[in-house]
């Protein structure tokens, strides 16, 4: 499932990185164009993670969408709770996290150059390291109970969850989302996305880092990505592991093929895809309704 | 599918508690290796209440808690989310590649049709507002 082809996990050899690659990219583009291959010419344009965008997002709820379902859930939970007595809310998924998603930041590795410099390749937000224990701890059992439920007797979250889908059209959502990581790791087996891994190899390798792929960077145990600790060897790594992406035509070569794939599967099942835009308006519906007052 | 030596058994205490099958403490996220919460399959689970860059380092716990040896890496099939927050699994370790978000409470017994898909879950991150 990996984008790995077999090889070992190599060691990177220490050098320090050279200053001005750590505080300009155009050195890195210049050092992997004068010692590795020609990079392909993708489709389209992509400079930066912002134009990430592929066919599967504009079906997605997006951000404020996903906040206004949640709003809502957390209401018809609170009611739910209420009716048993109970004047316990849990976190809701409000307009913070769901702004909070990484979307497609991440989806081909840590590509995001100014956030590998100040994060490594640590995740992009604060560590939730022990808030939900904290959380659990502080909630009385009977609360507990009342909001998760039984095998036999649904909890208020589901119960929530079932009102709040309640008379949409159906969709299956499960199957975009396994579209979804299908058209990646079938991208990533493309002739195109080998060959620039190749030129990432050498971009890296000519910036003091050997590592066999990028697998293998973030992989290196010196960094503890489930810790919050960052070190500023991790970040210079990961700063020129993002750099070398862009500039190899990695993470365009990976992004055109992932695209061109999620477009076929968009022009392959047009009821499918309509069925998902119908039941996200529903939703988005009855989410409004709720918020508005009316009982579900 | 990575297994580790299945002989090399590690007891790992636990809370006394019903069957993880069945369950999920609250403020914890639950992995399961079957379908449906592994009902009907051998009760192989892993709960978690912090972020996991790479699942492949954790073994799946039995019925009892007690260690079986094999590691998690790619062989999620169901999740419980009971976090309190909401839970991310990624597709690659390092919460890298497609993603899948799962909102307190929520349930998904066939991961097969997810984004991580079956058996492909290899990171796991936990996000609380």
């Amino acid at each position: 499932m990996r984008l790995t082809r077999g090889r070992p996990a190599g060691l990177p050899t220490p050098p320090p990185l050279p200053l001005a690659l750590a505080l300009a990219g155009t050195l890195a583009s210049a050092a992997c164009a004068a010692s590795a291959p020609p990079a392909a010419t993708p489709s389209s344009r992509i400079g930066s993670v912002s134009d990430l965008v592929l066919p599967f997002d504009s079906y997605k709820p997006n951000p404020a969408q996903r906040a206004l379902l949640g709003r809502a859930h957390g209401m018809l939970v609170g009611r739910c709770m209420a009716e048993n007595g109970l004047d316990v809310s849990p976190p809701t998924e409000d307009a913070t996290a769901a702004t909070a998603d990484p979307g497609n930041a991440r989806r081909y590795g840590v590509v995001d150059t100014a956030a590998a410099r100040r994060h490594g390749y640590h995740l992009d937000r604060p560590s939730s390291r022990g808030s939900s224990a904290a959380w659990a701890a502080a909630l009385p059992k009977p609360a507990r109970l009342r909001l998760y439920g039984t095998a036999a007797d649904r909890g208020c979250l589901d119960r929530a969850s079932l009102a709040l889908d309640r008379g949409s059209r159906k969709a299956d959502w499960a199957w975009l989302a396994l579209q979804d990581s299908l058209t990646l790791d079938q991208a990533a087996k493309r002739p195109a996305v080998a060959a620039a891994e190749e030129r990432w190899r050498s971009c890296m390798t000519q910036e003091g880092y050997a590592y066999p792929d990028p697998e293998a960077a973030i992989a290196d145990r010196r960094w503890n990505l489930d810790g919050q600790k960052v070190t500023e060897e991790e970040k210079r790594t990961a700063t020129a592991d993002a750099m070398c992406k862009w500039a190899s035509g990695l993470v365009s070569a990976w992004y055109t093929a992932d695209a061109e794939l999620q477009r076929a599967v968009v022009r392959d099942n047009p009821e499918r895809f309509a069925r998902l835009r119908d039941n996200l308006l529903d939703r988005l519906g009855r989410a409004a309704q709720v918020l508005g007052g009316r009982r579900g | 599918m990575a297994l580790a030596a299945a002989a090399a058994l590690v007891a790992v205490p636990g809370p006394a508690s019903a069957s993880p099958r069945a369950t999920c403490a609250a403020g914890r996220v639950c992995l399961y290796a079957s379908f449906d919460f592994n009902r009907g399959e051998e009760d192989r689970w892993h709960d978690f209440i912090g972020d996991d860059s790479d699942l492949s380092d954790n073994i799946w716990l039995d019925g009892d808690f007690a260690g079986t040896g094999q590691s998690m890496d790619d062989e999620a099939s169901s999740v419980r989310n009971r976090a309190g927050c909401t839970v991310t699994l990624w597709q690659y370790p390092g919460y890298t590649g497609a993603h899948s978000t799962f909102a307190d409470g929520a349930n998904d017994g066939f991961l097969a049709n997810n984004s991580v898909g079956n058996n492909r879950a290899s990171s796991l991150d936990i996000w609380c507002a």
